[in-house]
C-alpha cells in the first residue's frame, strides 16, 4: 500500500525525467539473463527488477522476446542472434 | 616514477623468464600445489566468495597461475559454459581493440576524434578517451542515482539508438586530457569512432577477427545499439575461462604465441596511472582508485599522497572491473589471474579481501 502511494506521488516526476527506463532496463536485462545466460525465470526476474516494480510482463520463450510495462511505458527486447544477443526493439 | 619503471621491468622479466604456455580453446589444468599454491588457503578464498552470510553474491570464481587453470567454481545457475555479462569489464576489451588497431597503424593515440565527430572539441584525442579524460560532461551512476544518470539514459532511453552520437553531444567542461571522469560514454564514443576508422563492413567482424579468434574465444556475444555500434561500455557476454585470456594477453605484454597483437609500450601505458587521473582530486576512495587506459590499477600514488586502493594486494595488480562485482585481476609479480563473476545487487564483494586471500595462498614460484 505504502509502495503504491509512493509511486502515485512520484509518477508524474518519473514520467517527466525518467522515461521508459524501468521497462527498458527490465526487458533488456531479463532478455540477456534468460536467453544469453540461460538462467531460470525466478533468478532473471530478481536480477532485472529494481526499486520501482514492473506492473506487467510477457515472456515469449519461443521467440525469445520480453515485453514489460511500468509507470505507463511498455518496452520490448528480443534476442537477435548468437553474436549480438538482445536488443531493445520498441 | 623511476621506482615504478624499475618495478615494471623486474616484473616483466620475472614473467618472461619462463616460456609461457598459451591456452588453446581451453586452459591446461593443474592442481594448486603444482603451481605453488596452498590448496587449503585457496579454499578459504572460495569459501569467502561463496559464503551465503556475506552480502555479496558470487556465481563464478576461477584462478589461473603460470598459465594453468588451478581451480574454478560455479553456482546460482552459472556454469563453465555460461556466457556471463561482464558489464564495465567490457571496457578493457575496447582498450585491447584500440591497442590492436594502433598496432595495425590505422590510427595513433594522438588521432583526434573530430575527424568523424565534428561536434567535439578539435583537441580531443583517442588517448584522452582511453584515459577517461575527455573533459566531456558526464554523470556515471546506476541504481544509486538513476534520475541524474547519463549512463542509464545512454543505455536505455535517450541514447540507446546511437550511443556514440549521444555522448559526442555532451558539453565540453574541461580541457581534454586534464580531468579524469570515469565515463561509460567515452568508451561508446570510442567504439563509434572505431567503426569509422575500420569501415562499417570490417567493423561487423572486427572484434572477432582481430581479438577473439586469435585468442580462440569461440563463443561470445557483444550487444550493439540500434546503429550497429558495439556497446563497449557494458555489453559483452563471455565465459570466465575466455575472459581470463584477456588478462593473459596483457600479462605477456600483448603477445599471443608468436604474434605481437598489441605493442608492449601500449600495454605498459595501459597499466600506469594516467596524467589526468593523477592531476584530478576525486572524492573519497575514488582518489585512490587509479586508472590507466581502460584498466583499473592498484598503484601506490605518491603523486596524490594516497595509498593504493587494495592495500593487501600487490601494487602491480591491475583489473577490469564491472557492475555487480565483475572482476578480472591480473597480478604480474605472481603470474596470477583471477576471474570473479557475481550479481552483487546488495553490496559489492570486498575485492581487497577476496584477492588478498588468493594472494596469500601463493607460497612458491
Amino acid at each position: 500500500m505504502k509502495k503504491s502511494l509512493l509511486l502515485l506521488i512520484i509518477l508524474p516526476f518519473l514520467q517527466g525525467c525518467f522515461p521508459k527506463v524501468i521497462s527498458s532496463f527490465y526487458s533488456r536485462e531479463y532478455c540477456s539473463c534468460r536467453f544469453i545466460e540461460n538462467r531460470e525465470d525466478q533468478y532473471c526476474h530478481w536480477y532485472a527488477s529494481n526499486f520501482i516494480p514492473i506492473f506487467s510482463r510477457e515472456i515469449d520463450v519461443e521467440n525469445k522476446k520480453v515485453t514489460s510495462s511500468s509507470v505507463g511505458f511498455t518496452t520490448s527486447a528480443s534476442f537477435i542472434n548468437s553474436k549480438v544477443g538482445c536488443q531493445i526493439i520498441e | 616514477m623511476i621506482k615504478r619503471l624499475i618495478s615494471t621491468m623486474l616484473i616483466s622479466f620475472s614473467v618472461f623468464a619462463q616460456t609461457p604456455q598459451y591456452p588453446e580453446e581451453e586452459w591446461p589444468v593443474s592442481t594448486p600445489e603444482e603451481q605453488g599454491i596452498n590448496a587449503q588457503k585457496l579454499e578459504r578464498a572460495f569459501q569467502f566468495a561463496f559464503d551465503d552470510k556475506e552480502p555479496h553474491r558470487s556465481d563464478t570464481l576461477l584462478v589461473i597461475r603460470h598459465g594453468k587453470l588451478v581451480k574454478e567454481l560455479y553456482r546460482d545457475g552459472a556454469q563453465a559454459e555460461t556466457l556471463h555479462r561482464i558489464w564495465s569489464c567490457t571496457k578493457s576489451f575496447v582498450g585491447a581493440l584500440y591497442g590492436i588497431t594502433i598496432n595495425k597503424r590505422l590510427l595513433t593515440l594522438d588521432t583526434t576524434i573530430s575527424s568523424y565527430y565534428p561536434i567535439v572539441d578539435k583537441r580531443l584525442t583517442v588517448e584522452n578517451m582511453l584515459m577517461m579524460s575527455s573533459g566531456l560532461e558526464w554523470n556515471e551512476g546506476y541504481e544509486g542515482n538513476p534520475l541524474r544518470s547519463q549512463v542509464i539514459r545512454m543505455l536505455y532511453t535517450e541514447g540507446f539508438n546511437d550511443m556514440a552520437t549521444y555522448v559526442s553531444r555532451r558539453y565540453q567542461v574541461y580541457k581534454p586530457g586534464t580531468h579524469f571522469q570515469y565515463s561509460s560514454g567515452e568508451t561508446n564514443l570510442l567504439m563509434g569512432f572505431l567503426k569509422e576508422v575500420v569501415g562499417e563492413e570490417k567493423y561487423e567482424n572486427y572484434p572477432w577477427v582481430e581479438l577473439f579468434d586469435p585468442l580462440k574465444i569461440k563463443n561470445v556475444i557483444w550487444q550493439r545499439d540500434q546503429k550497429g555500434t558495439y556497446v563497449g561500455s557494458s555489453y559483452l557476454f563471455m565465459r570466465a575461462r575466455d575472459f581470463a585470456k584477456l588478462g593473459y594477453l596483457y600479462l605477456h605484454q600483448g603477445k599471443w604465441k608468436e604474434t605481437q597483437l598489441i605493442e608492449a609500450e601500449y600495454i605498459r601505458k595501459s597499466v600506469q596511472p594516467n596524467p589526468g587521473f593523477l592531476s584530478t582530486k576525486l572524492d573519497g576512495e575514488w582518489n585512490r582508485h587509479s586508472y590507466g587506459m581502460h584498466w583499473w590499477l592498484n598503484a601506490d600514488l605518491p603523486e596524490k599522497n594516497e595509498p593504493r586502493i587494495y592495500p593487501d594486494v600487490p601494487n602491480d595488480a591491475y583489473f577490469a572491473l564491472g557492475h555487480h562485482g565483475q572482476t578480472l585481476a591480473v597480478i604480474p609479480s605472481l603470474d596470477l589471474i583471477i576471474v570473479r563473476y557475481g550479481s552483487d545487487k546488495k553490496q559489492n564483494i570486498d575485492r581487497n579481501k577476496l584477492i588478498s586471500l588468493i594472494v596469500q595462498s601463493v607460497e612458491k614460484n
